[in-house]
Parts: structure tokens; C-alpha cells; sequence
């Protein structure tokens, strides 16, 4: 029955929605109780791990091994005569078992030629970048440990995903809604964006009176967002879900929000 | 290793927290050693560190002893995050009005509660301490069901199975009573039987006492009677080449408690004898007889019961006729042995028959 | 003629008996676990951090005593797993470690193989299509090969290959 009463209505404008994502980039960052949780385990882990098989990764007699052994914090043994508070001392292979294993490596010291060298100090970046700083909406290079959103702002000025009409009408060069999203994504963003579309399949439905959305998820793996001047949009933003909470209205948010990523 | 003297900041970690106020609370719901207390909830501060764990006794034992590293910081984040959960809960608990909801978000407030879960661990649940373990509280109810449901619950059905007591007598047993048996009088010894155990004539001559542990929530004690009844099926009926039912003891009315719940001559009175304890008598060569004892919950009371057929007692007719709901079974063997006669003698019951042995054809 | 045969393989004189040459070393025998005492296998593991051929660091558990490591060759370089990426620098292996710091400090000891490398090199290049021919192996000492020393026909036997094969035991 419901058919027949979609199939007499009026047609509505299918639109093909773009729900695109940039997923993250560095590892999440974790709450106190979180990081306190994983370091105690690592702890414990610690001190339950066998004994480092020295023998095995340095032989007797090589440099390496005497590098190694220079190193290294000595191992108290028993000695008769003499009393240890804390109980005595019970070292097998050079390790006391009643302890975690400390083992410190040795560094790889080349002071002189640090710039392009394979043993230089390992200094990782830092996990905030000048996007982050300067709050800069607009750069993929913000909130690295997020996945972000692409979010365009509409001629009635409300942020909305991107989305492109289909052509129904048309009988040559129709194309899908996933087709569709992609080309209309390098119109509005130009043509330096490659993407990975998830599946033909529309992930979600934006229905309202006159229009029918259909979200194609999609992934940016490299490029940029570059807005080309368009009359329609003014402005795009990349926002992670709790942004776009607060920048879209109510109902739209509760529309879309089982499409968005949560990290 | 540098640690900051964290007596610096504002308030103790045992006395911040819905967990330390114990004006609306039950004080079981509290750890009762104060050493223990503190060395859990302190553990950074010097002195209690030099000290050592207070469960271990050897003063050399406590100097030897090393934390596992960051457990004092990971304990006081643990206990501030989960404290408030409970106080979430306790919060929904003050609107709530629905007795069933009630019970389970008391439950559920407290079950991660650290105190909670050292008295339960630690302290004996068979015979508990009201302070410590107290099963009028609902948490301790659910910890006690869980223990009870993980082990001992599993054991009695699979002796009731075993035994086949549980298809001979009633039909089958869906156990929400944990029933425990003793026999104290006889033997002076203080142990709990286990379901299925062959006990000596001897231990068994004089009248067992049978703890009835209810778990469940919302139990009014006032009206709520009990009957326990032991039987016996496996006595042989010469004349119709079978084995008939006895009935071994019988008890109505009875009242208890979710604490106070042990069943012994000093609880019930004459009224409440359905039928004296005969003990278990066995003859020569009868083999291994059964003693099953059910726990039923009485739908309002029993009348004054017409005297029962003990030799020839139908359980299943007894159960329907006064409409009784068993909830609670424990099971005992007896053989024969030397000392039977004297229990005879001792209770003026006739001599005993000799029987043939037979050869079991089928095992 | 059998007894000669025998005396052959076993070499070592009075003290053989079958077995005696061993493939690999006897295994020790394993210590008892007692019931209950069974441990699981967690092997030392130190925190690595992995810096991969782009610049991104990676932390990882690994058994190698080695807190850092820098990768060359990974799916960062790989033209395949980067499709937008062009101009990809592919690094030598050898060049800027320990080994290549010795050999920029005192150069090399032997500076004739380095010559002989460098000519064999070229000649490889050009000789590309050609092949049948064995190329002049070099030696450590950068000597060619003593083929050259004999006339020029001189036939080689075999070279190598399986010369004296060891006949199994038929057990």
C-alpha cells in the first residue's frame, strides 16, 4: 500500500550526499585513568618477563657485547656475612628474580655527523601542529588524533555536508550517486583531492519535502580541500563530531550523527 | 624514586566519595580493620609504606614485601572514577520508588566498592559475621548468590542427579535456596556436609541443624513460612518387592531470616513437628539409602497437618496437597554399620532385617 | 673391500660407533615443569620507537635490543601504497652506517678491490646480453682468477659442484 502511495507522489531532487573523512592520523590520546591503566600493566607485564637472553643477541667476545655489558647496572649477588634487609639476593643469569629486569641500551653516540644520519636520535614531532594553535578550521592538519569531517556552509548560511543533484531525467551520462559525489567533489574542491569511496551503497538517508539525500561515505587520502570561488558555497570547515554538534542545528545533527566517526 | 607527599592535598582518599559516608549506609558496607584501611588507601604516605601490608604477620615478610610500581596512583584514580559511578547511582536511587529497580541499583552501587569486595573475599560466607558479610544488604546477597551459583549449586544438582534423587522423590529442583546441612549434636564436630557424603550412623543419630540462605530480593519474613522435610526412598517394601518412601523428619511453620536462618531444636516448637527425627537405621545388605532433604516456601500457613503416614509417605501428594513450592534440597547417604543396632536400642525401633546380598546383574 | 669402506667413513678411528657424525647439537634435556608451576611465555620485549622512511614514529614492542630503528624501505616508500606521491627518493642500503662510516674514515685497506669493483661494474653493463661465459670471480685479495695464471689451453674440470657426495646409509 505504502508503494502505490510513494509511487503516486511527487517525485522529489535526489541528491547524493559526500560524508567525507580524514581519518586520524596519530594515536588517540588518552584520559589519566587511561594512560596510569596502561603504564601499570606495562609495569606489571615488566615484571613478569623472562630473562633477556643476552647470550643469544650478543656473543662472547664481540664489541657489541662489551658495549652492551658497559652499559648495564650490576646485579647484587649473596655474599656470606653480610645482611640484606630486604631478603637475599636470588640472581639467575645475571638477573635478580625477585625484581623487574632493567636493561638499559646503549646509544648510539655520533655526535659529529647528526643531520642526515641513519643513527641519529630518534625526535618525533609533536602532536599539536600550527593548525592546532591557530584553530585554523579550514586545514586537514588540525586535530590529528580525531577523524574530521568535510562540512560546507549552504546559501541559507547552516553548515550541512556537501551533497550534489543526480540527474534523473537525463538518458545519456547518467551517473550514480557515488560517481556523482566524486565529480562534484572535485568541482566545488578542485581536482587535487584523491579519495577512496567505502562502497557504492549509501551509507545513511537525509529526507525533507522537496529533497532526498543519499550519503556516500568516503575517505581523503591525499590533497586538499581547495575551494574553487562558486556561488553556492561559501565557506567549508573540517570538523570532528563534537564541532559539528555544536555548529549544526539540532535536528540535522541527530540526522547525521550515526554516520560520523566518533574518534 | 621521588613521590610527592600527596598528605598534602586536601582530603584522605578514604574520606572523600559516596563510599566513606555511612550515615544512610550499612557499616558492613565498610572495611572493619583500620590498619587495612589505611595501608590500602594511604599506601604512598612513608610510613604506612615502611610498615608493610598488615595481612601478612611476619615482620620480616612486611619489610620484604615491594608494591607492584604505580598501583597507589592507579588505586586512587580507580576508586575516584568509580565512587562516582556509584554516586550517579545512588543520586537515581533517591527518585526511584519501584522496590525491584531500587534493590538492583543498590546492588549495582555498591558492587564495585572495594571494601564491598575485600569483606566478601576475605571473611567466612557460610557462617558470616553480621558485621562484616550481611545478606540483609542487597549487594552482599548478589556476591553471596554469585559464590553460591559458581560452585556449590552446580555440586548439589549434579548429586541430585547422580543419586537420582531428584527424578525418585520430586520431580525436578530449580534451587534458589542454598541449603546447608550439620549435624552438631551428634559428633560435636562443626562440619558442613556435603550433598551426597556417606555419613556414619553415628554422626547422623541425633537431629540435624539446616541453614536455609535465601538470596533473593524483597522476601517479607513476617508472613513468608518455610518447611523442611527429610525422606528417605530407598526402604525396602518386602511384600510389593520394591522400595518405598519414608519420611525421616518433617518440619513446618518455620521463620527465618536472611542472617538468621539456621534450623535447629532451639527455633521451632512442638507445633511446628510435622515428624520427630527417626534416624537413619539401615538394614544389612540394603545397600547405600538416601537421605534427601527439601526446603519448600509455604503459600500461607499450614494447618495443623493430620498425622502423616511416615512408612508410606507420597512427597509428591504432599507437596500439591499443601501447595508448597520446594526451592532448596541437600542430600546424605547411610549405610549399614556395626553401631545401628545401638541407635535402635537407643530409639526403641524393632530389630532390624537381614537381607540377602545380591549380585547386581546390572551395575 | 667392504672393511676399507667402513674404515673411510668413520675416521675417527676406534672410538666410532654409528651416529657419531652428528647433523646438528643434542638437544639438552628439558627441565621438569611441576604441576603448577607452568608459566606463560612472556618473553623480554623493549619499547622500539620506528621511524619509518617519511618521518612518522611508531612505538612498538620487540624482542631486538634496539630502542630505535630507522627504516629505508617501508609502505611509505613504496610507489604502489602512495599512488599521489611522486618523486620518491629510494636510499641505498648501505650508505650512512657504521660500515660506510668506516670505510669514509680510513677509506679502504683494499683499495684494489674497490678498483676491481668498480671496473667488474662496468663491464657487467656492458655485457649485458652476453652471458654463458663464467665472469672472473674475484677473490678477497682482489686476485682474479687463477685460470688466468695457466695457459691459454687449459680446460677446466668441474668446478664445483657436487665432487665427493656422500652416499646415505641404507637404513
Amino acid at each position: 500500500m505504502s508503494v502505490k502511495a510513494a509511487a503516486s507522489s511527487i517525485p522529489k531532487a535526489v541528491k547524493a550526499g559526500l560524508v567525507l573523512s580524514r581519518v586520524p592520523i596519530v594515536t588517540p590520546e588518552l584520559n589519566a585513568l587511561e594512560n596510569k591503566y596502561y603504564q601499570y600493566q606495562a609495569e606489571l607485564e615488566r615484571r613478569l618477563m623472562w630473562t633477556f637472553p643476552s647470550y643469544f643477541y650478543f656473543k662472547k667476545g664481540t664489541l657489541a657485547e662489551r658495549r652492551f655489558q658497559s652499559v648495564q647496572k650490576g646485579v647484587i649477588s649473596k655474599q656470606p656475612g653480610v645482611w640484606f634487609p630486604k631478603g637475599v639476593p636470588d640472581v639467575r643469569h645475571n638477573r635478580e628474580r625477585s625484581q623487574k629486569q632493567d636493561i638499559m641500551l646503549p646509544r648510539e653516540a655520533s655526535e659529529g655527523s647528526n643531520k642526515s644520519d641513519v643513527s641519529r636520535p630518534i625526535v618525533p614531532n609533536s602532536r599539536t601542529t600550527k593548525a592546532d594553535e591557530n584553530n585554523d578550521i579550514t586545514s586537514l592538519d588540525r586535530k590529528l588524533d580525531r577523524t574530521l569531517h568535510l562540512l560546507v556552509k549552504d546559501d541559507k548560511g547552516s553548515w550541512v555536508l556537501p551533497s550534489f543533484p543526480v540527474d534523473i531525467e537525463a538518458k545519456e551520462g547518467k551517473k550514480a550517486l557515488h560517481e556523482t559525489a566524486e565529480v562534484g567533489l572535485r568541482k566545488i574542491g578542485g581536482e587535487d583531492i584523491n579519495t577512496w569511496t567505502v562502497s557504492n551503497t549509501p551509507a545513511g538517508v537525509l529526507q525533507s519535502e522537496k529533497d532526498l539525500q543519499f550519503l556516500i561515505k568516503s575517505h581523503i587520502i591525499a590533497g586538499e580541500f581547495k575551494l574553487k570561488d562558486e556561488k553556492s558555497i561559501k565557506e567549508f570547515a573540517w570538523l570532528t563530531k563534537d564541532e559539528i554538534k555544536k555548529a549544526v542545528d539540532e535536528r540535522y545533527f541527530n540526522s547525521i550523527q550515526y554516520v560520523l566517526a566518533e574518534n | 624514586m621521588l613521590r610527592r607527599g600527596l598528605h598534602s592535598s586536601a582530603k584522605c582518599l578514604e574520606k572523600t566519595g559516596v563510599w566513606s559516608d555511612f550515615s544512610k549506609r550499612s557499616k558492613s558496607l565498610g572495611l572493619a580493620s583500620e590498619s587495612i584501611k589505611k595501608y590500602i588507601f594511604q599506601g604512598d604516605s612513608d610510613d604506612v609504606r615502611r610498615r608493610g601490608p598488615p595481612s601478612l604477620k611476619r615482620r620480616m615478610n612486611r619489610l620484604k614485601y615491594t608494591s607492584p610500581e604505580h598501583i597507589d596512583e592507579m588505586f586512587r584514580l580507580s576508586y575516584e572514577f568509580m565512587s562516582k559511578r556509584a554516586e550517579e547511582k545512588y543520586s537515581q536511587l533517591e527518585n526511584e520508588t519501584d522496590a525491584k529497580v531500587r534493590a538492583k541499583l543498590e546492588t549495582e552501587a555498591e558492587l564495585h566498592n572495594p571494601e564491598v569486595q575485600y569483606n566478601f573475599q576475605y571473611h567466612d560466607k557460610l557462617e558470616n559475621d553480621t558485621r562484616v558479610i550481611d545478606y540483609a544488604v542487597p549487594v552482599y546477597r548478589r556476591l553471596g548468590l554469585k559464590h553460591w551459583e559458581s560452585y556449590e549449586k552446580m555440586l548439589l544438582m549434579q548429586r541430585l542427579e547422580t543419586l537420582s534423587v531428584i527424578p525418585d522423590t520430586l520431580p525436578t529442583l530449580q534451587p534458589r535456596v542454598q541449603v546447608n546441612l550439620r549435624f552438631p549434636f551428634s559428633t560435636g564436630v562443626n562440619k558442613w556436609v556435603e550433598p551426597g557424603e556417606i555419613l556414619s550412623s553415628n554422626t547422623t543419630s541425633m537431629v540435624p541443624t539446616i541453614k536455609i540462605q535465601e538470596y533473593e530480593n524483597g522476601i517479607d519474613f513476617e508472613k513468608q513460612k518455610y518447611t523442611v522435610v527429610i525422606v528417605n526412598p530407598d526402604e525396602p517394601d518386602v511384600l510389593n518387592d520394591t522400595f518405598k518412601t519414608t519420611l525421616a523428619f518433617g518440619l513446618t511453620n518455620l521463620k527465618i531470616d536472611y542472617n538468621d536462618n539456621v534450623v535447629d531444636p532451639r527455633k521451632y516448637n512442638e507445633s511446628q513437628i510435622l515428624a520427630d527425627y527417626i534416624p537413619p537405621v539401615p538394614e544389612k545388605n540394603v545397600g547405600k539409602q538416601r537421605f534427601s532433604v527439601w526446603v519448600f516456601r509455604q503459600n500461607g500457613d499450614l494447618e495443623s497437618p493430620e498425622p502423616v503416614d511416615r512408612e508410606n509417605f507420597d512427597i509428591r501428594e504432599f507437596v500439591r496437597s499443601h501447595n508448597l513450592d520446594p526451592v532448596g534440597a541437600h542430600v546424605w547417604r547411610s549405610e549399614w554399620d556395626s553401631n545401628v543396632a545401638n541407635i535402635r536400642e537407643k530409639y526403641g525401633l524393632p530389630e532390624g532385617r537381614v537381607f540377602h546380598r545380591v549380585r547386581r546383574s546390572v551395575v | 673391500m667392504l672393511k676399507s669402506l667402513i674404515a673411510k667413513r668413520f675416521a675417527s678411528g676406534g672410538t666410532a660407533y654409528h651416529g657419531v657424525n652428528q647433523v646438528s647439537l643434542p638437544k639438552r634435556p628439558l627441565r621438569k615443569i611441576r604441576l603448577g608451576k607452568a608459566r606463560p611465555a612472556i618473553y623480554h620485549q623493549f619499547d622500539v620507537q620506528v621511524e619509518l622512511s617519511d618521518g612518522s614514529v611508531i612505538t612498538r614492542c620487540s624482542q631486538f635490543p634496539k630502542n630505535e630503528i630507522r627504516l629505508i624501505q617501508d609502505q611509505r616508500n613504496c610507489p604502489l601504497w602512495n599512488q599521489s606521491r611522486d618523486g620518491m627518493v629510494m636510499m641505498d642500503a648501505n650508505s650512512s652506517g657504521r660500515v660506510d662510516k668506516f670505510k669514509q674514515k680510513y677509506g679502504s685497506v683494499y683499495s684494489m678491490e674497490e678498483q676491481a669493483a668498480e671496473s667488474t661494474g662496468k663491464k657487467e653493463t656492458a655485457k649485458k646480453l652476453q652471458e654463458t661465459e663464467p665472469e672472473p670471480s674475484t677473490d678477497d685479495f682482489g686476485m682474479d682468477d687463477y685460470l688466468t695464471l695457466l695457459n691459454t689451453n687449459a680446460v677446466q674440470v668441474q668446478k664445483g659442484g657436487k665432487m665427493a657426495t656422500k652416499k646415505k646409509d641404507k637404513k
